[in-house]
């Protein structure tokens, strides 16, 4: 886009506009470094600087009560909201975009709703269903609670990745005799792959780490990850938190690095 | 009187030389088209003018003012660029008015010009349009008035009438020329279209490579070429392997492909020399009979006739295999009546015979 | 990009209004099952409930009734709990907007490989749990956390500075929460507009901040509309950021409705709570959305 030289005067507003910028991205990346040098303190306080180090919180983490089974519910939830909404939502942003019907605007905003509407009023809503339907504070509730919430980012994702699509391609393939469905299948498919790969890596990521909803439809047994962390958090004040945290950041850069590296899924959230 | 001088510019983009030492003088009121294929550096020697790039070395001088370091904003420029670049939320008034409101102009003064240049292009009832109602012709034009209603120093054009269909672009050469003549702005055309260059300029610099391989007046380019690729570039060669068979005292006689033979005037060869004539394919003319072993001609079997329009094509094969290219009236060549396989010679103009080294 | 109408891309020559979109009709049925039976009946049985009375209230009766509602809108405490939401929520907007529109335009200049390694620095911490998020706050803003420790250092203040558990804390980490959704759809919009406008605006004149402000900004609106809509709407209904930054003092209106529904079990006014929360946000977002279309004529 830029064709410009290094070496062309820069005005005082594009300085103070880099210099912002600069500072307003550190401003993010701040608290998670600090996050992980508190991590590594020894002493039992969140202090800084930290005087020695150590890994004992990290082994500390399995102490968190429930948290094994905790985050087996949050990681099977997830996973299953993730893969059965990126499948409905490949049904529903076809519809949308390859069919023309009245009132498709107002559909596609009330399909992409959940995104802004309060969770809270999502998990009062769902909390008051399900114990009017004798279904309350099971996993079942729990998946559809998170289903919920997350089918609206596959289905955004996949609008992009939908109309960025060429449809010529699609017709080729039927032009060469193959059926609505293969041409499906073996051409539209694997273009829509850094939509789906994103969409359902956003659905996954933002069941796991829910909790309002969660905290409006457990009880008991069932309760998820973040739960835990959080009443752990209100209860305790050492930095057990911070080597939770700091673990959760990695694998989080690492999943999603790789698919980018992959996928090139940034492109395709950037509406 | 110089309009502007580009003296041994040399620009590297992303670790790679763009331009070569790029030297050029325009006089003012003159319009100078930079043509070329694609990468030959004519659209960054024309945004190193415009201030976007800076060189790495040589100087840009403006009616002799120096304006290496002035940033685009400062230097008093007017540039049209490829896709016009007319600002969408704003009128095709508000659009004009842009430079003079930039340069705190006279708010009624402004309005009277606004109306004055778009009077000009024969656009002032569209005035409170936006640009997106507008078809590409008259954008294109919106965008020329705009950059002309600040009165610039150089007025640059980048592919001027690439994105225009053939009738619109015809229209729009006699405009642009009438309209640069009649204001008397100092104008670079940038363009990979010779025919553009050809019709809208005072003279033309043909770029390959990063550098100005030859500039002149369209006329003089076109028909006498200095350059082998040049000609090739402008309309198009056939180009013969030649060598110097023998050297006397009123010229040299070279030999040829297809039993060509021709006394040129040129005394700087030695026998066994090689050379290359260029003859363009509107230079030759086609005997059927009569002499086949006549001076300037070269002999082969018709090829191929191909038709395009205005004229036809008839491409010959020579005993060895080479092909060599013809552009003939269809008229002509109905009389003619040539049939494909038919043993013919190519007769070429002496007076267009270009001598190139190997 | 235009596609075309998709229903005349297709090969036949039924005219039926049915037959041309029976296909959409079966791509849509389960996911619209799905959400009629989890999503649209349970927000309209909710706001049935608080037309309803509780158990708490002396009144009773099965008959639809405004109790709740006036209920919220007399309650002093409720009514400075949404002013106080409401407040912070535009100053997260405000904040938020004025860091990322200067990341969107870094972005721009950057070069590829530094653009994608910010570009993922920002999905990542998008990606990052919001109680993770928050946490790195805790760690900043504690007394013996960083910041202290800095001020402390620099000699600002003698004692720890008291900034956990307050608003300032809150709208921190509404602002760090934010940022990426506001840097994405300006980022988005910058993308779209060509480079060629802004050299335009350069070769007419225009220095850096005439550019920007008359050309790159106004084009920019969708992108900014996109953005501020989303951070409002999310500053709004958050409940996890003041949980564990804020204090009772400094509460958000949905931690109010949660509190009715978790301790007192009182469904009916928690209800009519988050309904007002969720009507008042989509006010608001639509009278911001008419002003920017006829005062600013933009594209939104």
């Amino acid at each position: 886009m830029q064709m410009s030289n290094s070496s062309l005067p820069i005005s005082i507003f594009e300085r103070i506009v880099s210099l912002v910028a600069w500072l307003a991205l550190f401003f993010l990346l701040f608290p998670v470094v600090l996050t992980a040098v508190v991590s590594l303190n020894a002493s039992f306080f969140i202090e800084f600087p930290p005087k020695d180090f150590s890994f004992r919180w990290y082994w500390n983490i399995a102490n968190i009560e429930a948290i094994g089974s905790a985050t087996l519910i949050s990681v099977s939830i997830a996973l299953a909201a993730a893969v059965l909404c990126t499948a409905l939502a490949i049904g529903a942003s076809l519809a949308i975009t390859r069919y023309q019907f009245p009132g498709k605007a107002f559909l596609t905003a009330f399909l992409l709703s959940p995104i802004t509407m309060p969770m809270v009023a999502v998990g009062i809503a769902l909390i008051q269903f399900f114990i009017m339907i004798g279904a309350a504070f099971t996993w079942y509730s729990l998946l559809i609670g998170h289903m919920v919430l997350v089918v609206a980012y596959p289905i955004r994702t996949l609008l992009a990745s939908l109309t960025l699509m060429n449809p010529s391609l699609e017709e080729a393939a039927l032009s060469l005799g193959a059926t609505k469905f293969r041409s499906f299948w073996t051409v539209t498919l694997p273009q829509l792959k850094p939509g789906l790969i994103s969409g359902f890596l956003f659905a996954f990521l933002i069941s796991f780490d829910n909790y309002p909803i969660s905290v409006f439809l457990v009880r008991g047994g069932l309760t998820t990850m973040p739960i835990e962390i959080f009443n752990y958090i209100s209860q305790n004040f050492d930095p057990t938190p911070a080597a939770f945290s700091t673990l959760y950041v990695i694998v989080v850069t690492i999943i999603i690095s790789l698919a980018e590296r992959r996928y090139r899924i940034v492109s395709y959230s950037i509406q | 009187m110089t309009g502007l001088e580009l003296e041994n510019i040399s620009v590297w983009l992303n670790g790679q030389q763009i331009l070569h030492d790029v030297n050029l003088s325009i006089k003012k009121g003159e319009c100078v088209a930079l043509l070329g294929p694609s990468g030959c550096g004519k659209t960054t020697t024309l945004r190193t003018i415009a201030g976007f790039i800076h060189p790495q070395s040589g100087d840009v001088r403006v009616s002799g003012n120096s304006c290496i370091g002035l940033p685009p904003n400062k230097r008093n420029v007017g540039l049209v660029f490829q896709d016009y670049a007319l600002f969408p939320h704003m009128t095709v008034a508000q659009n004009v008015d842009y430079g003079l409101r930039m340069r705190k102009h006279d708010r009624k003064e402004s309005l009277l010009l606004v109306k004055e240049f778009l009077e000009m292009v024969q656009l002032d009832h569209v005035m409170d349009r936006l640009p997106q109602s507008l078809s590409g012709g008259q954008r294109q034009r919106v965008a020329l008035a705009r950059a002309l209603v600040i009165k610039p120093d150089i007025l640059l054009l980048d592919e001027p009438l690439g994105a225009l269909d053939r009738k619109l672009r015809d229209q729009m050469q006699v405009e642009l020329k009438q309209l640069q003549k009649q204001l008397g702005v100092t104008t670079i055309i940038v363009t990979h279209d010779q025919e553009e260059a050809l019709s809208l300029a005072d003279r033309v610099a043909v770029m390959f490579g990063g550098g100005i391989r030859e500039i002149g007046m369209p006329q003089d380019l076109y028909d006498y070429p200095q350059h082998r690729d040049v000609m090739d570039f402008l309309g198009g060669s056939n180009l013969l392997r030649c060598n110097v068979k023998s050297v006397q005292s009123n010229g040299v006689r070279l030999t040829g492909p297809g039993g060509f033979e021709v006394l040129i005037e040129n005394n700087n060869h030695k026998v066994g020399d090689k050379v290359l004539v260029g003859i363009r394919p509107e230079h030759l003319s086609i005997e059927t009979s009569g002499d086949m072993s006549a001076e300037s001609a070269i002999r082969g079997i018709v090829h191929e006739t191909v038709y395009k329009g205005t004229l036809m094509e008839v491409l010959i094969k020579t005993a060895d295999g080479e092909i060599f290219r013809a552009s003939i009236s269809p008229r002509s060549l109905d009389k003619l009546r040539v049939s494909s396989g038919e043993e013919i010679s190519l007769v070429l103009e002496k007076d267009y015979l270009r001598i190139f080294k190997e | 990009m235009d596609i075309g109408n998709p229903a005349l891309r297709g090969l036949s020559n039924n005219t039926s209004w049915w037959s041309r979109n029976a296909g959409a009709f079966f791509l849509l049925a389960p996911l619209l099952i799905f959400l009629l039976i989890f999503y649209v009946v349970p927000f309209v049985h909710m706001i049935q409930e608080s037309f309803r009375f509780s158990y708490i209230d002396t009144q009773t009766g099965d008959g639809l009734t405004l109790h709740q509602y006036i209920k919220t809108w007399s309650s002093s405490r409720i009514g400075r709990v949404m002013e106080r939401t409401f407040r912070m929520s535009l100053l997260t907007v405000g904040i938020t907007l004025l860091l990322s529109y200067p990341i969107a335009l870094l972005l721009l200049k950057l070069k590829p490989r530094l653009r994608t390694i910010i570009l993922l620095v920002i999905f990542i911490s998008l990606a990052s749990s919001l109680i993770v998020r928050n946490y790195g706050w805790v760690v900043v803003l504690a007394d013996k956390g960083a910041l202290n420790a800095l001020i402390l250092a620099l000699g600002i203040s003698d004692t720890p500075v008291r900034l956990m558990y307050s608003e300032i804390a809150i709208v921190i980490g509404l602002v760090h929460f934010s940022i990426p959704f506001m840097v994405l759809p300006i980022y988005g919009s910058l993308l779209r507009q060509p480079a060629s406008l802004g050299e335009a605006s350069q070769s007419l004149g225009g220095n850096a901040w005439q550019t920007f402000t008359k050309i790159t900004l106004p084009l920019s609106l969708p992108g900014v509309f996109g953005g501020t809509v989303l951070t409002f709407a999310l500053s709004m209904s958050a409940y996890v950021t003041p949980l564990m930054l804020g204090s009772p003092s400094s509460s958000m209106i949905s931690q109010v409705a949660a509190e009715q529904l978790l301790t007192q079990l009182n469904f009916p006014f928690g209800a009519a709570i988050i309904v007002t929360l969720t009507v008042l946000t989509f006010i608001v977002v639509a009278a911001y959305a008419t002003v920017l279309r006829r005062v600013f004529r933009a594209d939104v």
